[in-house]
């Protein structure tokens, strides 16, 4: 898990910092990226990942391509060709850094983290958190469909501005249900691992 | 303007509202009219902070949020989130247990520190760069608007129903 950080780590500074300005390397690069996130996670998952800064990698393009017409000065080239390169060396290097991230973030499980040595007093979080996190998105589907019973938040044209009101209050209220649960889940769950951590390791430790 | 000498926070209830922020900043959002979606993250990193107080909610909202980040494939963003979250969430904090000018003011500090925090950090960094900063700006100041007034007000309604 260490190793795998590292060299995630490294990628992404040589990425950013030193192959920054070189478009054939940093397209070769992307390619290599995606086969492997094909090879590994398939294409599924890559293309929930891809939707979204693929548009974002675009957008970043046309802004550069309007601050290029607007500050249009001391180029070699034409201002277009210029401000396109810039931005498409931008929208790789941003490409290459989220893909890189993300195939290693998807390596790691939570039993990778809890197999980590740490101390009883950060593991008892993230356990707590794991357990908490469970819970809740089971309940978070449930509470969603009850929600949508409401009559007053049965909202068919949800982009419609008129109904932003409405569906603003769905999520305040969601959010409140929520607040709740997790809250009394976590007085409960919490001073039980609390209680059996001075049952389990303080005995130990005194050699009962 | 001091209302009430709080109790110290239980490490458990940190966690429970860092669950809290994960879940609503990957779970909870409604589409704009625009076309992107405005995701109630915010709103529950003001709330955090409310009810937790400067420490706490600093760190359910940086943490909580970097988290969310990692896991919802935006983890280029995670150490910016972790800042300008963990900001968000302390200014809010502080507005705990205040009452008038004060109360009101201080969300409105932490999301405009959140929105300047996200501008400034990515600048610096080589994949955004300012077009790319600049193009965030709208996104993230409609996210601050709704943070302020979806945190406050879920902060009214939850004190009276939990009274």
């Amino acid at each position: 898990m260490l190793g795998g950080f590292l060299t995630t780590f490294i990628s992404v500074i040589v990425l950013n910092y030193i192959i920054n300005n070189n478009l054939p390397i940093l397209s070769g690069l992307l390619i290599l990226v995606v086969l492997l996130f094909y090879i590994f996670y398939g294409a599924k998952v890559f293309w929930k990942l891809a939707k979204f800064w693929i548009k974002f990698a675009l957008f970043l393009i046309a802004v550069f391509v309007l601050f290029g017409i607007i500050n249009c000065n001391g180029f070699e080239r034409s201002c277009l060709t210029e401000s396109f390169f810039n931005g498409s060396k931008t929208a790789l290097i941003l490409l290459n850094t989220v893909f890189i991230l993300e195939l290693y973030i998807l390596s790691i499980t939570i039993d990778d983290i809890l197999s980590i040595n740490l101390p009883i007093k950060y593991l008892k979080v993230l356990i707590l958190m794991r357990t908490l996190m469970n819970q809740v998105l089971a309940k978070f589907e449930n509470d969603k469909i009850l929600f949508n019973i409401i009559p007053e938040f049965q909202i068919v044209h949800k982009s419609k501005l008129k109904n932003l009101k409405p569906m603003f209050l769905k999520n305040l209220i969601h959010i409140m249900t929520l607040t709740f649960f997790i809250k009394e889940q976590g007085e409960i769950l919490g001073p039980l691992i609390d209680n059996r951590i001075i049952h389990t390791h303080k005995t130990k430790a005194n050699g009962k | 303007m001091e209302s009430k000498k709080s109790e110290p926070i239980k490490w458990y209830t940190v966690v429970s509202f860092t669950v809290v922020v994960l879940v609503i900043t990957m779970f909870a959002r409604i589409p704009l009219p625009s076309g992107g979606y405005f995701n109630f993250g915010d709103v529950a990193v003001v709330f955090a902070g409310l009810m937790l107080g400067k420490f706490g909610g600093a760190i359910v909202g940086g943490v909580g949020s970097a988290l969310a980040d990692i896991l919802g494939g935006f983890a280029i963003f995670s150490p910016l989130t972790l800042l300008a979250k963990g900001f968000e969430g302390l200014f809010s904090g502080f507005a705990k247990n205040k009452t008038g000018f004060i109360f009101w003011i201080l969300p409105g500090i932490a999301v405009i520190s959140m929105v300047g925090i996200y501008f400034v950090g990515e600048i610096f960094m080589p994949a955004i760069k300012l077009q790319g900063a600049i193009l965030e700006l709208l996104p993230n100041s409609i996210q601050a608007v709704g943070g302020y007034i979806g945190g406050v007000l879920l902060f009214k309604i939850y004190s009276r129903v939990a009274d």
